[in-house]
C-alpha cells in the first residue's frame, strides 16, 4: 500500500494525525508529513482511516 | 465587525441572473433559527438550486454542496476574502485580519500563528482547560439548574483566551459581557458601542505588551519576524481582536448546541455515560452536525462557476451546515452517530483560512464534555424556561436552561 500526498492542498486539520498518528505525523504547522510513502501491512487500517478523514482529499490510497 | 451592518435594502436581482436560479434564504432573520437554528439551513433552503441566488441582504450567491464550498475556498484569486459579512460591514478603515486577507498576505499571519495552535501545542493546554471547565460544571452542578450558556459555554472560551494570552483572569467578566453584547446586543447601537469599547481595551492590552513580552500570542505577533514583512502596532491589535472575536462566539455557540441538542436526547447522554471514550468521536460528529458557520466570498472577476455566471463584486455565501450535510458525501448528514468513522467535515472550513483554532476548539469541546458527564447526572430541557437561538455568519443559543436532579 501506498500514500499519494497532495501537499498543495493540505491545510492542515490535522485529522489524518489523528487517526493514523503512526502513518500520518505533523510540521511544525500541523500540516500532514506522512512517515513514509509506503505502508507496512500492519498500519493499512490507520493509513486508510486517515485519508478517508481528510476534509480536502489530500490523501489518496493506492493498494497495490 | 465594530461597525454597523448596511440597514435592510429591498430585494435585488441584477441582470446576469437567471430568474430559475433566484430563491430566498434569510440566514440571518428567518425565525426559524431561533428555535431550531442547526436545522434551518437545510429546511430553508429545501428545493433551492444547488447554487441559487437570494436577493436579500444585498444579494448573494448560496453554494448548497460540500464539492462547491471546497472549490471555492481553494480559488483565492478568484473569490477573495474581502469584505466578510453579507451585507458587508460598512464604515471600517482596516481589514481584519487574518480573515479578510487574502494569500500571498495571508501567509505571515498563519506562519505566526499556525505553530502555536498546532496540535502539540494545544495538547499541552489540556489541563488549563480542564481548570477551567472543572470548577465552572462544579459550581452549578449541586443546583440541579443553569442556563448553560450564562453558567459555562460563554465562560470558558473567554478565560482560555485570556490565559493565551496572558491576562488575568480577573478581567473575564467584563470581556465576556462586552463579547456578548457585541454579538447579541439587543440594538446596533448595543453592539456598536461593545465593538468600540473592546477595540480600545485590545490596543491598550497591545500597547503594554510591547514594553512585557512574554510566551503568549499577542508577544508572537509583535516578535514575529515573517517573510513579507513585520506586523505593525494597527496590525497586531487587529489580529488580537480577531482572535478573540473568531475563537469565542464560535466555541460558546457550538457548545450549546451540543448541550442542546443532548438535553434533547437522553439515550446520546447515555451513550457518552456508558463509554466516555467516545467523546474525542462525539465532539467531531457535533461540529459535523452542527456546522455554525457561514463563510463569504467576493467576486474578483467575472467567473464562469459550475455553469453559473457570477460577475465580479457578486457575494457568494457558504453554509457550511450544509456541505456537512450534502448527501453525496454523508448520505445520513441529518443524523448524529457518535462513532460515525468517515467524518471529513468542513466545520473549520477549507483551504487557506482553515480555522487556526480548531485543534484548540476541538479540546475544548472534548474537556468539557468528559467534565460535565463526571459531575451531572442525566438532564433536559427547562420545560418552563424556553431556550432561545439566533442565525447570522455564526448561528447558535442565547440561552438554554437545563434542569437535573439536583444532589442532596
Ligand atoms: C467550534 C469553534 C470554531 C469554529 C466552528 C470555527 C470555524 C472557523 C471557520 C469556518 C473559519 C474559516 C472562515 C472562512 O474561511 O471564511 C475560521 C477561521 C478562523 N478561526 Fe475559527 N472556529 C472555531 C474556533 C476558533 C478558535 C477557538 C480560535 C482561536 C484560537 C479560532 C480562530 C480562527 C482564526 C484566527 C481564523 C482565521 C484564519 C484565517 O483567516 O486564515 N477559531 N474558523
Amino acid at each position: 500500500m501506498r500514500i499519494l500526498f497532495n501537499r498543495r492542498i493540505c491545510s492542515g486539520h490535522a485529522r489524518c494525525n489523528e487517526k493514523g498518528p503512526d502513518v500520518y505525523g505533523l510540521d511544525e504547522m500541523g500540516y500532514c508529513l506522512p512517515r513514509s510513502p509506503i505502508v507496512p501491512p500492519e498500519l493499512e487500517e490507520q493509513a486508510r482511516d486517515g485519508a478517508r478523514n481528510c476534509p480536502e482529499g489530500a490523501l489518496t490510497i493506492v493498494e497495490d | 465587525m465594530t461597525e454597523a451592518q448596511a440597514g435592510p435594502s429591498p430585494p435585488t436581482t441584477p441582470d446576469h441572473v437567471p430568474a430559475s436560479l433566484v430563491f430566498s434564504y434569510d440566514f440571518s432573520g428567518d425565525p426559524m433559527f431561533a428555535t431550531a437554528p442547526v436545522d434551518a439551513p437545510e429546511h430553508l433552503t429545501r428545493g433551492a438550486p444547488d447554487i441559487f441566488y437570494s436577493p436579500l441582504n444585498g444579494g448573494f450567491w448560496v453554494l448548497k454542496r460540500f464539492d462547491d464550498m471546497r472549490e471555492v475556498s481553494r480559488r483565492p484569486d478568484v473569490f477573495s476574502n474581502y469584505p466578510a459579512g453579507i451585507p458587508a460591514t460598512v464604515g471600517r478603515s482596516r481589514k481584519m485580519a487574518p480573515i479578510e486577507i487574502d494569500p500571498p498576505e495571508l501567509d505571515r499571519y498563519r506562519y505566526t500563528l499556525g505553530p502555536a495552535l498546532a496540535p502539540p501545542k494545544v495538547k499541552a493546554m489540556e489541563d488549563q482547560v480542564r481548570s477551567i471547565a472543572g470548577p465552572l460544571i462544579a459550581a452549578c452542578a449541586p443546583d440541579g439548574r443553569a442556563d448553560f450558556v450564562e453558567a459555562v459555554s460563554s465562560k470558558l472560551p473567554v478565560r482560555m483566551f485570556l490565559r493565551l494570552v496572558n491576562v488575568d483572569d480577573s478581567e473575564s467578566e467584563p470581556l465576556r459581557i462586552l463579547h456578548r453584547q457585541l454579538f447579541s446586543g439587543a440594538t446596533v447601537e448595543a453592539r456598536i458601542h461593545a465593538g468600540v469599547t473592546l477595540e480600545k481595551y485590545y490596543t491598550d492590552l497591545v500597547r503594554q505588551r510591547q514594553d512585557n513580552l512574554g510566551d503568549d500570542l499577542i508577544s508572537r505577533y509583535i516578535t514575529a519576524t515573517p517573510e513579507g514583512g513585520a506586523f505593525s502596532f494597527e496590525d497586531v491589535v487587529d489580529a488580537t481582536m480577531q482572535l478573540f472575536v473568531a475563537g469565542l462566539d464560535t466555541v460558546t455557540n457550538v457548545l450549546s448546541l451540543t448541550w442542546d441538542y443532548l438535553a434533547r436526547h437522553p439515550e446520546m447522554q447515555q451513550l457518552i455515560r456508558d463509554d466516555p471514550s467516545i467523546i474525542p468521536s462525539a465532539a467531531d460528529e457535533m461540529l459535523r452536525y452542527t456546522g455554525i458557520i457561514s463563510s463569504t466570498r467576493t467576486l474578483t472577476q467575472d467567473f464562469e462557476f459550475n455553469g453559473v455566471r457570477m460577475k465580479t463584486g457578486d457575494r457568494v455565501l457558504m453554509p457550511l451546515n450544509l456541505a456537512n450535510r450534502d448527501p453525496e458525501v454523508f448520505p445520513d448528514g441529518g443524523e448524529v452517530h457518535f462513532g460515525r468513522k468517515i467524518n471529513n467535515h468542513l466545520a473549520f472550513g477549507s483551504g487557506p483560512h482553515r480555522c487556526l483554532g480548531s485543534h484548540l476548539a476541538k479540546l475544548e469541546m472534548v474537556v468539557t464534555l468528559e467534565e460535565w458527564f463526571r459531575r451531572v447526572p442525566a438532564f433536559s430541557l427547562d420545560p418552563h424556561d424556553p431556550a432561545l437561538s439566533h442565525g447570522g455568519h455564526a448561528f447558535g443559543m442565547d440561552r438554554l436552561p437545563l434542569i437535573w436532579e439536583a444532589a442532596r
